[in-house]
């Protein structure tokens, strides 16, 4: 009973972790058609700017909100600067934009931080156990589960209960009919980056946390699990997602507690398996819907 | 003159859709734009909104070139579209598809003001379908297609808009339907709305407007005022370039 309730809350950790990921991404790609393979590096940005403040000794607390800002301004500059003159481009024009944009914030990176691993250092609680009754369970993963609850409640109050919100789910349904209304396809394509990168800020931390060390090319983990996310949950929909990322994260757990150890090592490419497989029952993923924000 | 278009030439990739078209609509006027299908009523709509850059010519709002003025831009100058197809979005709730309908009233008016108007018109779209307001939380795919075509005016109506531009509000809808909708388009004529309503079918539209124009493949073929059209030989010609004594009527639908 104490292992099963551990490996859920195993399961709900690393599955807030890649439902935050692919909401960051689907976000953008709802607007835009846009899959950006630069998220990740938003990311590892986010771990380093963190380990900077950190190293600065800036309280834990007021890193936070300093990342998050951070990686918000990166993504609405590389948004504004990469993605904007290329509104209503076809989609691979973007995935080469996005490419190109992967590439220059990495080696920028490489040229500030270089290629050997750095530690993001964060206070010791993140590294403790919360004992419950029986049940130990290390303290990132109630923070992770608690962020992932908090960030979605948040990120579902903007979209819903604004206008801004309606201007977003409105240009990702019918982009041209949007504009006829007045709402403008710049902003709402800048408002799109600034949500994905402070959701990048956020899962940056918590993902260099868990994994600890910090390369200018961390981002190709992150950034596929997040694409796996989004493709399994259905390209688009912010529910697909969720539900996505959670789907994801169980089938990650559920790979590491009933594999033999022999097999462990290829747990990665049997995940993947059992996404494709998943794929070819429901070719538009489990939501199933392509064009819907919410 | 609160609207006009000056020879418009528009069109896709290197088809050119619209040849030349001149159009002028008074203040307080209806103007019915006819034509049988593909003759590029729609494409002149969507240049009026914006949506279609022309390759040449010029659309001037009181006396303004407005021509570059991007489509986003053109609600809070006083021209709404409800489109074709009524475009209502199926994932916004119906109070939301109207509300964005008053986003360009911001710019127009200023925050505070355009609060209040939106709200103002809200209450009175409301009061026009009470369909709506009853189920305001409902999402917009769950309306039928004449209440989907009533939320299509109602939420252009929240742009307060100097010129209503309708594209065939009734296609697709059943006869009673479509009475029903010229109903309400009656009622707003008789507030002094100017409306460029695009239509297919001649018949119904010309009992309503005060002026009508007829395309063909892209050019004005007649132009005159509606009583003067509705008697006349001229329209069943303008449309087919056939013999007078064919109902177009019958033939176009």
């Amino acid at each position: 009973m104490t292992a099963l309730i551990q490996h859920l809350v195993d399961a709900l950790s690393v599955g807030s972790t890649y439902a935050l990921l692919a909401l960051g991404l689907t976000l953008v790609f709802s607007v835009m058609n846009l899959i950006n393979f630069a998220y990740g590096m938003l990311l590892v940005w986010s771990g380093y700017i963190g380990m900077g403040v950190i190293n600065a000794g800036v309280p834990f607390l007021l890193t936070v909100p300093i990342v998050i800002a951070f990686a918000t301004l990166l993504s609405m500059a590389i948004g504004r600067i990469a993605f904007r003159p290329f509104i209503g481009a076809p989609p691979i024009t973007l995935l080469i934009t996005s490419f190109g944009v992967l590439l220059v914030i990495q080696y920028i990176a490489i040229v500030i931080y270089g290629e050997g691993p750095r530690i993001l250092q964060l206070p010791p609680l993140f590294s403790h156990d919360a004992h419950i009754g029986a049940i130990r369970i290390p303290v990132l993963e109630l923070i992770t589960i608690g962020t992932g609850v908090v960030v979605v409640t948040l990120f579902y109050a903007l979209l819903q209960r604004t206008s801004f919100g309606a201007q977003l789910r409105a240009a990702a349904e019918s982009p041209s009919v949007a504009r006829l209304m007045g709402v403008k396809p710049d902003r709402v394509l800048m408002l799109a980056f600034a949500i994905s990168g402070a959701i990048a800020g956020v899962v940056g931390l918590l993902w260099f946390a868990k994994v600890g060390a910090l390369t200018p090319r961390s981002d190709l983990n992150p950034t596929i699990e997040a694409f796996i996310a989004v493709v399994l949950g259905g390209l688009g929909s912010i529910r697909g997602a969720l539900l996505g990322g959670l789907a994801l994260g169980a089938l990650e757990t559920l790979m590491n507690i009933s594999l033999p150890n022999s097999a462990l090592g290829y747990e990665q490419a049997i995940v993947f398996a059992a996404v494709i497989a998943i794929l070819i029952l429901r070719p538009a993923g489990l939501t199933g819907t392509r064009r819907e924000v919410a | 003159m609160l609207l006009a278009g000056e020879n418009l030439v528009v069109g896709y990739g290197k088809t050119r859709v619209l040849k030349g078209i001149s159009l002028q609509l008074e203040e307080g006027e209806a103007l019915a734009v006819l034509g049988a299908n593909g003759a590029g009523k729609t494409t002149l709509m969507m240049t009026l909104a914006g949506l279609l850059r022309p390759w040449q010519g010029a659309i001037k709002l009181n006396g303004r070139d407005i021509t570059r003025v991007p489509a986003d831009e053109r609600p809070g100058l006083g021209i709404a579209l409800a489109p074709e197809g009524r475009g209502i979005f199926a994932t916004l709730s119906i109070e939301e598809n109207l509300l964005i309908g008053a986003t360009g009233l911001k710019r127009r008016f200023g925050a505070t003001e355009a609060r209040r108007r939106a709200e103002e018109t809200l209450s009175r779209v409301y009061e026009m379908f009470p369909v709506l307001g009853q189920r305001r939380a409902n999402r917009g795919s769950a309306l039928s297609g004449g209440q989907q075509q009533m939320l299509a005016i109602g939420r252009a109506l929240l742009a307060q808009p100097r010129v209503l531009l309708m594209d065939e509000p009734c296609l697709g809808l059943a006869p009673k339907v479509g009475n029903e909708v010229y109903e309400v388009l009656r009622e707003l004529r008789g507030e002094g709305q100017s409306l460029v309503i695009v239509e297919e079918s001649s018949r119904r539209a010309l009992d309503f407007v005060d002026r009508a124009c007829v395309i063909k493949l892209g050019i004005k073929v007649l132009e005159d005022q509606a009583s003067a059209m509705k008697a006349d030989d001229r329209l069943v010609e303008a449309y087919f370039g056939l013999d007078p004594g064919i109902d177009p009527e019958q033939t176009a639908l």
